[in-house]
């Protein structure tokens, strides 16, 4: 019961502050609330017993993608009149039917799938969704996985020097 | 183990209001003079000549991407630190894969100058 | 938790009087000897003077963010030192440990929060609308993400050792000697991860030599140029509670926490002292491991210049990071062939 309040208070937060990220004018401010939805996200990993993804999820959103779009809003500078979207294009109208779109189709899929989402059970042990559990199945079952995610972090390396240099040369 | 996050949440919350209460504080017992020129950004006295926030070197960007980049490495090692001695020899090989792709990322990075700070 | 919380905020408010008195005798000066015995109610003072300030919000400042800056920079130091066991409450059992909580993903729990330190900064000078406090927030933010990863790399080694992300276990990992006679203390088992993990946590804590962001001479005040009142007290409060949780976090990943040198864990048992005893005992010896780091910390303030920001930025990238990498290979190699 008390779990039930725990994350529907957690899920409102959420959503809400996801809510008020795309609906701020000033792009800051839209990072704020994002950093904002990160916790009450990494509260509802708790719930379902996964610590290590909880801190995770702080300390590599919150801490560490957060802090790159700070550093690009605080570095590109916008001003006022650039803030200020124009008309939209053609583009954007397509743009956000899509987005709709997507919008209805997980709405549709939440509420046909919301009896299939198990009750948090209590029989599970609390090595569950520990740091150790997660290491024996990185090297087990997904290692295929794993070796694949350092080629993708070796290709984001190479892209994010190469567009930098490009601009510093 | 349920209650030390209950603890900690308490704690939290204790810390957070303490903050608000000592910014409320200064704000209520703070004076509140008006003056000319008190409220400009500080500028070593001199009239303030242009803006403040201006675009940066985009150094700073990739710094903040690399970031990323490693602390997710860091991320991945974790789990393997705390069950190094059970994945044994055969896990360290994996592990080495891994890290052999990200250390030839890094000596890319290096030899491209993306390091050089000047 | 209360009384915790008011001896974090005693001992924040006594390392500023501190570093003064020390820094002073260093200095052969005399320091702040006026409020009270040997200036021992300088801190009440400052409180006071700080409360009565006025509230400056500056020209074009954004209000919200600017009052927000230092609230985000004075949390996450007190935050994490929720974790820190300061103490045991019983010798026999490892995870009896007096601390506010006692999570299992302790330390990770410590990176994550510890990382949000960097918003209060950017924050900060972002908002004030002054363009010294700009730089400097943007200089303190990619020092300290720079290091961090330096410091997780380090910790990558310890947790090795540990065998897991525990604070409890950590500490007791370094229970026991190394060959006899030394104590089974990180320092010595990992000195390398702890010479990284020293260097890194200075550059963290925007100590010289590694005070960039406010480097005087440069930046003005750095990132709280702009800021007045307890808006500004809080800023110093978050740096120094920064720096004593650090510390606290040294002595438990490094020197063994609360366990006493030579003095195996079942000797401490066999004592079989109730848990108030136990508690105050163990705490006695944290505080001893504790104070002596914060005052080492103060030491290198005034021994050490600073060093410029190319070089701070050459040191963590290109030699911390690789230092701390050669370390995790070496330990592994170690832990799984000998």
């Amino acid at each position: 019961m008390i779990l039930d309040a725990l994350f529907l208070i957690n899920a409102l937060l959420a959503v809400g502050f996801a809510v008020a990220m795309i609906t701020r004018k000033n792009p800051i401010y839209s990072a704020l609330c994002l950093i904002a939805t990160f916790f009450p996200l990494a509260f509802i990993f708790l719930l379902l017993w996964a610590p290590f993804v909880a801190m995770i999820q702080i300390m590599v959103y919150a801490g560490a993608i957060m802090v790159l779009f700070v550093f690009v809003i605080m570095m590109i500078n916008t001003e006022k009149q650039e803030l200020e979207a124009g008309k939209p294009k053609w583009y954007r109208r397509i743009a956000g039917a899509i987005a709709f779109l997507f919008v209805i189709v997980g709405f549709y899929s939440i509420v046909m799938g919301i009896n299939s989402i198990a009750p948090v059970d209590s029989s599970i042990k609390e090595e569950f969704g520990s740091t150790a559990a997660l290491g024996h199945l990185i090297f087990d079952k997904y290692l295929i996985q794993f070796e694949l995610v350092s080629v993708l972090i070796l290709v984001a390396v190479i892209g994010a020097v190469f567009l930098a240099k490009k601009n510093l040369d | 183990m349920r209650e030390s996050y209950i603890t900690i949440l308490m704690y939290i919350t204790f810390v957070l209001v303490n903050g608000v209460i000592m910014l409320a504080l200064s704000h209520f017992f703070g004076p509140r003079r008006q003056g000319r020129g008190k409220f400009d950004p500080y500028e070593c006295g001199v009239p303030i000549r242009d803006e403040a926030h201006k675009r940066f070197p985009v150094k700073f960007y990739l710094i903040a991407t690399l970031f990323i980049l490693f602390d997710i490495e860091t991320v991945f090692l974790i789990p393997w630190s705390v069950t190094y001695k059970q994945a044994g020899v055969t896990g360290f090989l994996y592990l080495l894969v891994f890290l052999a792709v990200l250390t030839s990322g890094f000596i890319y990075l290096w030899r491209r100058g993306a390091l050089e700070w000047d | 938790m209360l009384s915790v919380f008011g001896m974090l905020m005693l001992f924040v408010s006594y390392i500023v009087y501190a570093e003064r008195r020390v820094s002073a005798f260093i200095q052969d000066r005399l320091g702040p000897n006026r409020v009270g015995w040997q200036g021992l109610m300088q801190p009440w003072a400052d409180a006071i003077k700080l409360i009565l300030k006025e509230d400056i919000y500056p020209d074009k400042a954004d209000k919200f963010l600017f009052f927000l800056a230092p609230f985000i920079a004075f949390a996450p130091g007190l935050i994490t030192f929720a974790l820190i066991p300061i103490g045991s409450l019983d010798f026999s059992d490892p995870q009896a440990a007096l601390a506010i909580s006692n999570i299992n993903v302790g330390i990770l729990f410590i990176l994550a929060i510890g990382s949000l330190n960097f918003y209060g900064l950017a924050f900060g000078g972002w908002a004030s609308n002054n363009k010294w406090s700009l730089f400097g927030g943007l200089r303190a933010s990619a020092q300290m993400i720079s290091f961090e990863i330096a410091m997780g790399f380090a910790l990558i080694s310890i947790l090795m050792t540990a065998e897991s992300v525990n604070m409890n276990s950590i500490v007791h990992s370094q229970t026991g000697t190394l060959w006899g006679f030394i104590p089974r203390w990180n320092v010595f088992v990992q000195p390398l991860a702890f010479l990284v993990f020293l260097i890194a946590a200075f550059a963290e804590n925007n100590r010289l030599p590694f005070d960039m962001p406010e480097a005087e001479p440069e930046l003005v005040g750095g990132y709280h140029t702009e800021y007045s009142s307890l808006k500004f007290g809080l800023f110093f409060l978050g740096e120094y509670a920064a720096l004593i949780t650090m510390s606290a976090v040294i002595v438990t990943l490094f020197f063994g926490g609360w366990t006493l040198p030579w003095v195996s864990q079942e000797t401490m048992a066999s004592w079989g002292w109730g848990p108030i005893i136990s508690g105050l005992f163990s705490f006695a010896v944290f505080i001893v491991k504790w104070f002596a780091v914060m005052f080492f910390y103060i030491w290198v303030r005034w021994t050490l210049p600073r060093v410029r920001y190319d070089q701070l930025m050459n040191l963590g990238w290109k030699v911390l990071i690789e230092l701390a990498f050669l370390n995790i290979l070496i330990t592994a190699a170690i832990g799984l062939w000998l």
